[in-house]
């Protein structure tokens, strides 16, 4: 339980942070997202989507298995060099930047919509981003200490809605079960894998947990957890509103809530907006944190604060860049897509670079 | 290297030309000096004389022990800090009684000790040779007895300074709990804690403080629970205090909290002594100063300051249910003029049709935005509170009612104020007062100006970003490697059974895992071994 320094974290942290990193913009939209290729099937989708990072986590397992590291940037190093190494941490760091920069924007557009619709869009994205920033400014043991806090706040407020689902659910919606081409199923669980993009910053913070074995283990929870609460929300809309109405909201997951009702509380959902508030500010703030971390140790910074501060034009500059929603979702998808990608492909192309480099790395010992 | 020499040098030089009386004065204090030819005591006295004068309130009091001539003696004290009383019994009644049954001739140390173990009767008594600490000693309520023909200088306690009867907390009141509340005096306030944990592990370390006023410190911890680690941290960063004077309790924490920048506190203050004990036997440490009747624990987290002792000496669906009835005035006295506030002027559409069109009506009249007119009342009400503490209660009570009654009464008339804001802020106030410890309660003042601020900027996204920013920075606290928002994130599950719910006193069968410590085990239940076997 104690720390050596400010970056360990424990197993049950590390949960926290995945699935903080996870659970973002993705559960507004999924259900339309899994809904859109297979219909009633969509939950069938979401596990498939689930392989994914599935295989993403066991690769950076694997990598780090064989190369034992202190950091994600030393790992870069030693199995390619210093200067492609550095270039490897750019490329996740520029990936962390754009993802944060897209996941602010998407979280600015839904609170224009519900809450703040006069207010500039960029005082709106400062103001968010300021916020990440303290967060991203400070240690991994406080990254992990406020995802926990939250998880455990928002955690009962999404099932909030059971009984609303329960009351309104038809059980016809579902079915039937396995009626579409293989081909869509494939196509559908490629788009449900964006959702779980957060999973590759794995990668960043596997060398930190304090004991290193559970790592793997912590991160299968996190992803079981983060499937759990996907399936529920996607699950529950298909039941309530069926396929065809899923499609037609833009975010069904907040319609859903809003079915629930309240007596004193006029709309609901507000309150929902309100969580989700404390929801998509995590992902947001954890990619903003790895990004100012690997910038912060491949330049040798003093304080992560100079990196943290350095990114915030940067990332305010690409959030503002879309004109609009459409151009925003456009945007997003090529993010997930680029996730899956560096997900799979980053650690893929460090084992095999490993590999080339000697077996300066082979030789494995428990670090405990 | 060049500039330390040559300093050395210009050290060197003066010395060289010293004055004959200097070079005297040395040789005559040099130990294989015969004690007779010098007559030592007399310049004593003088070198005391010289030293202390511009002092109206020290006195030397000549005497001649055993009533003998070549006896000659001198007491020193400071007049106001001694008991008179105890001086003239216990000292020179017997000094100038005192029948030295063995003969002149005897050596001066054996003469030292016979006169310190059969005359002189006080508790605490000690014989040293360095004059400035035996002054440094007068100073501090000590009297001191000088010798003629003897180079050592006999230190006697007779502190008298009158002490503040122990009276009830101000601050923390009871109903159930011990009624007794620390004063200034460092010694009683050991002496409590002694009482009620008359435990041999029980250590008090006692050091000093502050370059001029040397006021005492005492670290307590127990032996056998606290944390080695941590108490070798708190004793190094109280040593490292370099001040000239230490007041109050306040400068101690000052210096050794770990984040000075933050409002919250992170060393607990208490006045009352069955708090101090409970939290030394969970493992934590006391820091007590004396010239305070206010005791310092650390490590300190957030829970603590909403808990109170009442809440262990209650039955445990009481003290559950207190707790839970702060948590929520907590919430209320942070966030409910926040919430009104983004309601009325940015989400309408929120409330309910009636609720709204009353407030409405109430708000027809008044000209100001809901903000202006919080911060109106906040400010009124502050200020009456502020002006209250220090008044006279008779005077305070005017004040409350002049300020509270007439002046909100006016204030609705003159539809300067709605009288929906009022409740608002009235509740919040009372909400407020609901929180045990003052300091905290003082933040949580900040917190709401804060959380008002940003409401009435943005909103509820404005409350929401204020909360995620205090959540972050309680996460980022750290008091003494503590966790400061310990046992709710990093969640200790054990621990939550003393957070919002109070689990009888019998159930809590080891001590909270948040604080570092050896032995956990505080139950061995026992009525679980009633009805086993």
């Amino acid at each position: 339980m104690e720390s050596k320094s400010g970056l360990d974290i424990t197993s049950k942290q590390l949960i926290f942070i995945m699935i903080g990193s996870m659970l973002g913009s993705g559960i507004l939209s999924l259900p339309r997202l899994a809904a859109k290729e297979v219909g009633q099937d969509a939950w069938l989708a979401v596990l498939l989507g689930s392989l994914f990072p599935l295989a993403s986590l066991s690769l950076i397992r694997f990598l780090y298995k064989k190369n034992n590291a202190v950091s994600f940037v030393k790992v870069c190093r030693s199995v390619s060099g210093r200067w492609l190494g550095g270039l490897f941490s750019i490329l996740l760091a520029s990936y962390s930047i754009l993802t944060a920069s897209v996941l602010l924007r998407v979280f600015i557009e839904v609170v224009s919509m519900f809450l703040l619709s006069e207010t500039p869009m960029l005082v709106k994205l400062v103001l968010m981003l300021s916020v990440c920033a303290y967060l991203a400014s400070s240690n991994a043991k406080v990254l992990g200490r406020v995802n926990e806090f939250l998880f455990y706040i928002l955690l009962p407020i999404v099932f909030f809605s059971l009984p609303a689902i329960i009351s309104n659910a038809d059980i016809r919606n579902l079915m039937p079960i396995l009626n579409f081409k293989v081909s869509d199923y494939a196509k559908a669980a490629l788009t449900t894998g964006f959702a779980f993009s957060g999973f590759e910053l794995y990668i960043v913070f596997h060398p930190y947990v304090l004991r290193e074995k559970e790592a793997f283990g912590a991160s299968l929870y996190a992803l079981l957890i983060t499937l759990a609460i996907y399936l529920y929300f996607v699950v529950g809309v298909i039941l309530v509103f069926g396929t065809e109405l899923t499609q037609k909201f833009i975010w069904p997951s907040l319609r859903l809530l809003a079915t629930a009702e309240v007596p004193v509380i006029e709309r609901i959902e507000f309150l929902f907006i309100q969580a989700w508030i404390g929801v998509s500010f995590r992902p947001i703030s954890i990619q903003y944190f790895c990004a100012s971390h690997i910038i912060a140790e491949l330049f040798k910074l003093k304080s992560q604060r100079w990196s943290t501060l350095a990114l915030f034009p940067i990332i305010i500059g690409i959030a503002y860049y879309p004109k609009n929603v459409l151009e925003v979702f456009k945007l997003s998808d090529n993010v997930g897509l680029i996730a899956l990608s560096i997900g799979i492909a980053l650690p893929l192309i460090l084992i095999i670079c490993g590999l080339f480099t000697g077996k300066r790395g082979g030789k494995q010992n428990e670090n405990a | 290297m060049v500039k330390r020499l040559i300093s050395i040098k210009r050290k060197v030089k003066p010395q060289k030309y010293k004055t004959i009386k200097q070079i005297a004065t040395t040789a005559r204090l040099r130990p294989d000096n015969s004690g007779k030819a010098a007559a030592p005591a007399l310049d004593a006295e003088e070198w005391f004389r010289r030293e202390l004068a511009g002092n109206g309130d020290i006195v030397f009091r000549d005497l001649m022990i055993g009533g003998s001539e070549d006896l000659e003696a001198v007491l020193i004290y400071t007049y106001g800090s001694i008991d008179k009383n105890t001086l003239n019994v216990n000292i020179i009644k017997p000094l100038m009684n005192f029948k030295d049954k063995a003969g002149k001739d005897s050596g001066s140390s054996s003469f030292v000790k016979r006169l310190m173990d059969s005359c002189l009767t006080v508790g605490t008594i000690k014989a040293l040779k360095d004059k400035n600490l035996a002054k440094d000693e007068m100073f501090q309520g000590r009297v001191i007895l000088l010798l003629n023909n003897i180079d050592q200088i006999i230190i006697l306690e007779v502190a008298g300074v009158k002490a503040r009867q122990v009276t009830e907390p101000e601050n923390e009141r009871t109903l159930r709990g011990s009624k007794e509340g620390f004063i200034e005096d460092l010694w009683n306030n050991v002496a409590v804690i002694r009482k009620t944990l008359p435990d041999p592990t029980l250590k008090v370390e006692v050091s000093k403080v502050g370059r001029r006023t040397k006021t005492d410190l005492a670290v307590l911890y127990v032996g056998g629970l606290a944390d080695a680690k941590l108490v070798k941290e708190v004793k190094s960063r109280i040593k490292k205090i370099d001040i000239d004077g230490v007041l109050a309790n306040g400068y101690i924490e000052a210096f050794i909290e770990d984040n000075p920048y933050s409002p919250f506190p992170q060393t607990q203050g208490t006045e009352k002594p069955d708090k101090v004990v409970a939290a030394l036997l969970e493992g934590r440490i006391a820091v007590v100063l004396d010239r305070t009747p206010y005791v310092l624990l650390v490590p300190a987290q957030l829970i603590q300051f909403f808990q109170a002792p009442e809440d262990y000496y209650e039955r445990t669906y009481i003290g559950t249910y207190i707790r839970i009835l702060r948590a929520i005035a907590f919430l209320v006295t942070t966030s409910a003029a926040p919430a009104y506030i983004a309601l009325t002027s940015f989400h309408p559409e929120l409330v309910p049709l009636e609720l709204l069109l009353n407030i409405a009506e109430l708000r027809k009249k008044v000209p100001f935005p809901p903000v202006i007119e919080a911060l109106i009342m906040e400010f009124v009400i502050e200020s009456l509170r502020e002006a209250g503490l220090r008044l006279p209660t008779a005077v305070a009570t005017t004040l409350g009612v002049v300020g509270g009654i007439i002046l909100g009464d006016a204030a609705v008339r003159s539809n300067l104020v709605s009288p929906a804001m009022i409740i608002v802020i009235t509740i919040t106030i009372i909400c407020n007062f609901i929180i045990p410890n003052y300091s905290m309660s003082l933040v949580i003042r900040l917190l709401r100006l804060f959380l008002i601020l940003a409401a009435a900027s943005f909103g509820a996204f404005g409350i929401t970003l204020g909360w995620l920013i205090i959540i972050i920075h309680l996460c980022s606290l750290e008091s003494f490697g503590v966790p400061y928002f310990a046992p709710i994130a990093p969640t200790r599950f054990k621990d939550l059974k003393d957070l919002y719910i109070r689990v009888p006193i019998w159930a809590m069968k080891e001590r909270p895992v948040s604080i570092p410590g050896y032995n956990k085990k505080r139950v061995v239940n026992a009525r679980e071994q009633k009805d086993g076997k």
